[in-house]
């Protein structure tokens, strides 16, 4: 039946222009059903599934994007900034499903300056993100982020400087060889990236940052708000050299490094420091605005400072015939400091999401979620299989 | 746009790189239709701030390689600023492939031989 709406909602896109499905296409849909001596029961049936599907609202989102950008590519140039994704929801003990939308916007003026060895930037932000279901009440992620940042960021490291322009000339000469190689990973091409590595030497990779920020939370319908000024700290490290210990150190990729082996993707036990995670930490003084569950548990919406940490981990891990497997996981923690006793007992004091996802390059995933975040009243259990369609 | 082609010095030296950096591990051929998602550090889990952290992380380690390891120099009225913003508006953009980010870059660039 998928199958069956899928065609249908292609059927529309092929008929549609600048993202607008009309009547008079669906009545020509309706006929072309009937013609084909499906019965009024089952026409309905496929307009409904149609009409319910997220693929055809990312498909229609997408249209609309491109057609926008051929018209006016400077006036519509911030919805490059916006990512939107149509999706379904439904909570773990409901069977109701309802449409519904992801959302994130960043936008950053930076500027990326070098002082001698040192490397910085200084960058003003706007950050938005969250999670809309067009019916609330099924929506396992009803948190809304909103937020204006300063930042100043911090590289340290990543090439060794050999200033030698025989170097340079050596390194081209491998690299005229290596593309011409069909598998980068035979033996002839693993001389060749050795011999390459000898006059390239990559090194460890620092990254840090400082990002004051004014921030404000929300469920999906804005009756529980509250602002959140504070000051985040983003760290980041890469060690791009497989042979070095910091690559060794990353035990996160340990049972990925034991795939990659077994299914012949890497021909030894190589963990990728190039996938060392990444992590945020914000302290936030939250003041609550809208919080009805709070002011009745004690009494008083009076401001609260917060710890959030946020980690971000993802690695290959094979490659099959055309396919790029990769695993991807992200959690986040936050913990109000010195919490009332009536918070704590009420368990809103720390909240903490976790989600992790097996994703192909041509867009099947299977992905697990667990947890809560803020405004949440419970923790929710979510599986999902699917497949990210790519017009 | 540039065509991804073994005689454009900018896209060879991308694909060397991404490769040794882990990010991608096809042949030059099959490397430039690939998506930034399709690339190790794209977390498609993570939130805006992190997902921008690692593009930047990567967007400085592109033009460190490619200045210091290979000897490229800035395009006329290009600065590290500008070379860097480019790549990381492609960098965070999922459906930007390779060859566009080889695009950017050589517009950025001046590679060792060109």
């Amino acid at each position: 039946m998928k199958k069956l709406y899928l065609i249908i909602t292609c059927f529309l896109i092929t008929f549609s222009s600048f993202g607008q499905v009309s009547g008079e296409q669906i009545n020509g849909l309706i006929k072309t059903l009937k013609a084909s001596g499906k019965s009024d029961e089952t026409i309905q049936e496929i307009i409904k599934g149609a009409i319910d599907d997220p693929g055809l609202y990312n498909t229609l989102w997408k249209e609309f994007i491109d057609q926008a950008n051929k018209q006016d590519s400077i006036k519509w140039a911030f919805l490059n900034d916006l990512n939107i994704k149509f999706k379904t929801f439904q909570t773990v003990d409901s069977s109701t499903i309802s449409l519904g939308f992801s959302y994130d916007f960043s936008f950053d003026y930076a500027n990326y300056k070098e002082k001698g060895k040192n490397r910085v930037s200084n960058s003003f932000g706007l950050k938005a993100l969250g999670n809309v279901a067009f019916n609330k009440k099924v929506n396992p992620y009803n948190f809304l982020e909103t937020d204006i940042n300063y930042s100043h960021s911090r590289f340290i490291g990543g090439v060794v400087q050999k200033s030698d322009t025989a170097y340079y000339t050596k390194l081209n000469e491998i690299e005229d060889k290596l593309i011409m190689l069909s598998d980068p990973k035979s033996e002839e091409a693993m001389k060749l990236w050795n011999e390459f590595g000898e006059y390239l030497t990559l090194s460890n990779q620092f990254y840090y940052s400082f990002s004051p920020k004014f921030g404000l939370e929300s469920n999906q319908d804005f009756s529980v708000t509250q602002f959140t000024p504070g000051i985040g700290i983003n760290l980041g490290m890469k060690s791009w050299d497989k042979n070095n210990t910091l690559s060794k150190l990353n035990i996160l990729d340990y049972p990925f490094a034991l795939i990659r082996l077994i299914t012949g993707t890497d021909k030894n036990f190589t963990p990728y420091g190039s996938t060392l995670p990444t992590a945020q930490i914000v302290f936030d003084y939250v003041i609550p605005q809208n919080d009805t569950i709070r002011e009745n548990l004690i009494g008083n919406l009076e401001p609260f400072p917060r710890i959030k940490i946020e980690v971000g981990f993802r690695t290959f891990i094979s490659r099959i015939k055309k396919e790029n497997i990769f695993f991807n996981a992200n959690l986040r923690y936050y913990q109000e400091l010195s919490a009332n006793s009536g918070i704590k007992s009420a368990d809103l004091d720390k909240h903490l999401y976790f989600v992790m996802a097996l994703q192909s390059s041509s867009g099947f995933y299977v992905s697990y979620a667990n947890g809560k975040l803020p405004f949440d009243a419970q923790n929710d259990i979510v599986y999902s299989i699917g497949f990210n369609y790519k017009f | 746009m540039a065509q991804w082609s073994r005689n454009n010095r900018a896209c060879t030296t991308l694909w060397t790189t991404l490769y040794t950096m882990q990010q991608l591990t096809t042949n030059f051929e099959d490397s430039g239709a690939l998506t930034m998602n399709d690339l190790t550090f794209f977390n498609a889990l993570s939130g805006p701030d992190l997902r921008n952290q690692e593009s930047k992380i990567i967007a400085d380690q592109l033009d460190n390689v490619f200045r210091i390891g290979r000897g490229a120099k800035y395009e006329q009225g290009i600065d590290r600023s500008k070379a860097i913003s480019n790549m990381i508006e492609i960098l965070c953009d999922e459906e930007k492939q390779v060859n566009e980010l080889a695009f950017t870059v050589d517009e950025a660039y001046l590679f060792w031989g060109e």
